[in-house]
């Protein structure tokens, strides 16, 4: 084997050793490693001197500056001193017996220049003819690489655990930082930035190890052309490598900042999602200009991918996150809106339900809220609520104005549009004292015209988002609803108050030589109009009329026909004979009616009554379909007054026979309508007349009111509190004595 | 409890009743009455009351307005086999003076007589007229 001067690189000249071995086996060796990958050296004497290597040898000791022979090994690797390994190659050489290493580990070259290597090599005597040690034998394969590429797999297992895990994103990268600083073979700082979503700015990620004043000044910088290393690949979604940052014009700006962090070189990555959108950017920093080798720039890679996947990861956590809290919070104003409803709907009173919105409002929606509505062409403040009472009373005490556009209420409740804006409403008002710095005020709303408005008020520098305004409305769509359903309800009870009023006898007049007293009990609530129905008037100075009856039926037609039976019977008594005229007259009345007004039937005894000198009452009656009359005696069993008639409305001729009797004075008429007789109890059977009658025998001194009272107390005890089905009256008149009390201790039933 | 069945033969229609007709149970009657009207059977209906076993003034009602719809039309409304208490409430009210009231089913239905509105031909040519008999 010869060595040519160009097989041996560097400047130091080569030698030809040739002649420097002494037998062919040296040579041999020197053929089978001159050009190989394993690293030989053959040393000679104590010194160690390097009389021959290879390339190969060179190269991983320190390349260029190091190829020199001649020279003891000490002197051309310095290093090796403190690392032990010129000791064990004295004891080779003292002893004659081989070292054999593996996977050592080896810092080759000084300062700026030194690396970690690992090899597995042997230190071998070589002897002369005689036996005696002469040098050693260095061959040796480097296996640095294979260890960090362990390491690596290693360090990426662990960072790719960590990102499975959903470990902070800052851990993941922090670590990953840290990784790559301890991997690499010589001094690397690394920095991770991650961009904005728009890609246009780039923010602080991971640097562990570079100074805080450095990461800050960069933190934010604008992704383009020339923004140092990681500005421009982040721009232009490649590597961008500066070896030398003091010269390269992308490092103008930060050529200053680079030289205090005692940063010289930079090369940066980008960070790229799968679909190719900037994520960041990975940098590794050294203290001296370098260029990078391969290795560094397949590191460069893997890393950076890696940091995409945690950066993707992290990302899709967070919009997971994100559309979670949307989600729960589209649930919860659902939960508001619904919870809100249910609470508005309770109230029967117009006004109740719209305080009720106040309260609604606040604090959830804002912290101060009115209700104003329109009464009476005036806007007036119906509701409010505030965190403290003083607060309420100011907010209760501005009055807002009716027109005017200065006063945001007003000009809502003209336009029926909502209005939002940031600070308080224009116009006076107790602003400052409340701390308004925000105001929403929506219209209440009845077939497209405001006849209120709800106001929301924020302070402590909150403004109103949309989600806030869209809630208010749907609150005030439904508040209104609410409202609008309680006035109308209250309306038709009032209405049904009125009419029922009006229909009925307010009191009962004192008639001569009786008294009266009545019961009436609808079944019906509120808008049911009951279809029971009585009456008493006078005739002439001493005969009056009475009736009790019963229209089928209930409601507003019901009460169109009551009326009609005692108007009619009012109009014609005085001008007709008797009671069975009068019944006729009302029958034909009521098959005069237009069928609008009702065809239902009527059941009703009529009579009339007439003082008689030596006392009582002369009373002339017809019973038309009607349940029979009760004759009552204080004491004795009622009897029943037997007559004959058909209910009315139905038929040409109801054929009613009068019937005349006479009540002595305490003696008693009674009149009930069959919802006292059919009423039932909790097992289902009727009260019957049987019931009727023994509660009618009970003693009532002449007082026709305890007649009802002992009938009423019968009933309800034995329908013990179920409801009534049916409307239920009655009418008792009783004959008082000759000389006695004029006037009749007549009394209105319940 | 309450049941109205609708049967139909070539003389009449027949409501047969069972249970308690009451302000519960009208709108039932109400119903299967017109049901019969609205398929323009306004000749003669008979409610069969054999197992009926009360009526208020609810049934009442229900049977007026019956009374009255066919009335207007030339038709007739019989009730058949009434119970004690139903026929105290037909006679307190003077309905039995309108409603024919039949002991028997097949009375209600095989009997002939005058209508007590005489009118137009509509629905009754299959009925034995008053001059057949």
């Amino acid at each position: 084997m010869t060595y040519a001067a160009g097989d041996m690189p560097g400047p130091g000249g080569s030698p030809d050793v040739g002649d420097l071995f002494a037998g062919t086996a040296e040579r041999d060796l020197h053929a089978l490693f001159g050009q190989s990958t394993a690293a030989f050296a053959s040393l000679a004497g104590p010194e160690h001197v390097v009389e021959v290597a290879n390339a190969a040898f060179f190269s991983a000791i320190g390349g260029d500056a190091r190829t020199r022979t001649g020279e003891p090994l000490a002197q051309l690797m310095p290093e090796l001193a403190e690392q032990g390994f010129l000791a064990l190659l004295d004891h080779v050489h003292d002893t004659g017996e081989r070292y054999v290493g593996r996977e050592e580990r080896v810092l080759l070259g000084t300062g700026g220049d030194m690396r970690e290597a690992f090899f597995d090599f042997t230190y071998e005597p070589r002897f002369d003819g005689g036996g005696r040690v002469i040098g050693v034998r260095v061959i040796g394969v480097e296996t640095t690489q294979v260890v960090h590429a362990r390491r690596l797999a290693a360090e990426h297992r662990v960072l790719l655990e960590q990102i499975a895990r959903q470990a902070p994103l800052e851990q993941v990268l922090d670590g990953m930082a840290r990784a790559i600083e301890d991997l690499a073979a010589k001094e690397v700082l690394v920095s991770v930035l991650l961009a904005d979503a728009d890609g246009r700015h780039l923010r602080h990620g991971a640097a562990p190890s570079l100074p805080a004043f450095y990461n800050a000044a960069i933190d934010g910088i604008a992704t383009g052309e020339g923004v140092g290393s990681c500005g421009t690949a982040a721009h232009r979604r490649a590597p961008v490598i500066v070896t030398d940052i003091a010269t390269d014009p992308f490092w103008g700006d930060f050529r200053d900042l680079a030289e205090r962090a005692r940063l010289a070189a930079c090369w940066s990555t980008p960070i790229l999602a799968r679909d190719g959108s900037l994520l960041g950017t990975f940098a590794m920093y050294h203290r001296t200009p370098r260029a990078p080798q391969e290795a560094d720039l397949a590191l460069a890679r893997v890393f950076a991918d890696t940091a995409a996947l945690a950066i993707e990861r992290h990302q899709a956590e967070e919009a997971r996150r994100a559309a979670e809290a949307r989600e729960q919070a589209a649930r919860d104003d659902l939960a508001f809106l619904l919870d809100a409803s249910t609470r508005l709907g309770t109230d029967l009173d117009h006004t109740q339900t719209l305080q009720r919105v106040a309260l609604l409002c606040s604090p959830k929606l804002a912290p101060l809220c009115a209700v104003d509505i329109v009464a009476g062409g005036r806007v007036r403040r119906i509701a409010t609520a505030a965190p403290t009472p003083a607060e309420e009373d100011l907010l209760a005490s501005h009055v807002p104005g009716h027109d005017g556009s200065d006063d945001v209420v007003a000009r809502v409740l003209a336009s029926g549009r909502s209005e939002v804006a940031c600070g308080p409403p224009a116009g006076p008002g107790p602003w400052r004292e409340l701390k308004v710095t925000g105001h929403l005020c929506v219209p209440l709303l009845h077939r497209g015209k405001a006849f209120g408005a709800l106001t929301l008020l924020t302070t402590g520098g909150d403004a109103f988002d949309g989600h806030t305004v869209a809630l208010a409305e749907e609150l005030a769509r439904r508040a209104a609803s609410a409202a609008l359903n309680a006035r109308q309800y209250t309306e038709r009870v009032a209405l049904a108050r009125d009419l029922q009023a009006g229909l009925l006898l307010p009191e009962v007049p004192p008639v001569p030589g009786a008294r009266v007293a009545t019961y009436y009990h609808p079944a019906g609530e509120g808008l049911d109009v009951g279809g029971d129905f009585y009456d008493v008037f006078p005739l002439s100075d001493t005969t009056w009329a009475f009736m009790l009856g019963d229209v089928c039926g209930r409601g507003a037609t019901a009460a169109t026909t009551t009326a009609l039976v005692r108007h009619t019977a009012r109009a014609v008594a005085h001008l007709l004979p008797g009671p069975d005229a009068v019944v006729q007259a009302v029958n034909q009345a009521l098959l005069n009616r237009p069928p609008s007004h009702g065809t239902g039937f009527v059941t009703l005894v009529y009579g009339h009554l007439t003082p008689l000198d030596d006392g009582g009452l002369d009373v002339t009656l017809v019973r038309a379909g009607h349940t029979f009359p009760l004759h009552l005696a204080d004491g004795r069993a009622a009897r029943t007054v037997d007559c004959e008639g058909s209910l009315l409305g139905i038929t040409p001729d109801p054929r009613v026979e009068t019937h005349r009797l006479r009540l002595r004075p305490a003696e008693s008429l009674v009149l009930y309508t069959d919802g006292l007789t059919e009423v039932r109890d909790p097992d289902g059977g009727q009260f019957g007349e049987e019931r009727l009658a023994r509660a009618l025998s009970a003693r009532h001194d002449g007082q026709p009111q305890r007649i009802i009272d002992t009938l009423v107390e019968a009933v309800h005890a034995f329908t013990r509190d179920t409801g009534i089905d049916d409307d239920q009256a009655a009418l008792v008149v009783t004959a008082t004595a000759p000389g006695g009390p004029e006037r009749a201790a007549a009394v209105s039933g319940r | 409890m309450f049941s109205v069945q609708v049967g139909t033969t070539a003389r009449a229609c027949v409501l047969t009743l069972r249970g308690a007709l009451d302000h519960d149970s009208a709108v039932q009657m109400d119903e299967a009455a017109g049901q019969v009207f609205a398929e323009g059977r306004h000749g003669l209906l008979v409610v069969d009351c054999t197992r009926l076993e009360f009526c208020d003034s609810s049934g009442i009602g229900c049977l007026v307005r019956m009374y009255q719809h066919l009335a207007a039309r030339g038709g007739v409304l019989r009730l058949a086999a009434v119970p004690a208490s139903v026929a105290r409430v037909l006679s307190l009210t003077g309905l039995d003076r309108a409603i024919a009231v039949h002991a028997t089913l097949d009375e209600a239905v095989g009997a002939g007589g005058a209508w007590p509105m005489a009118g137009s031909d509509d629905g009754l040519s299959s009925l034995p007229r008053a001059s057949e008999r």
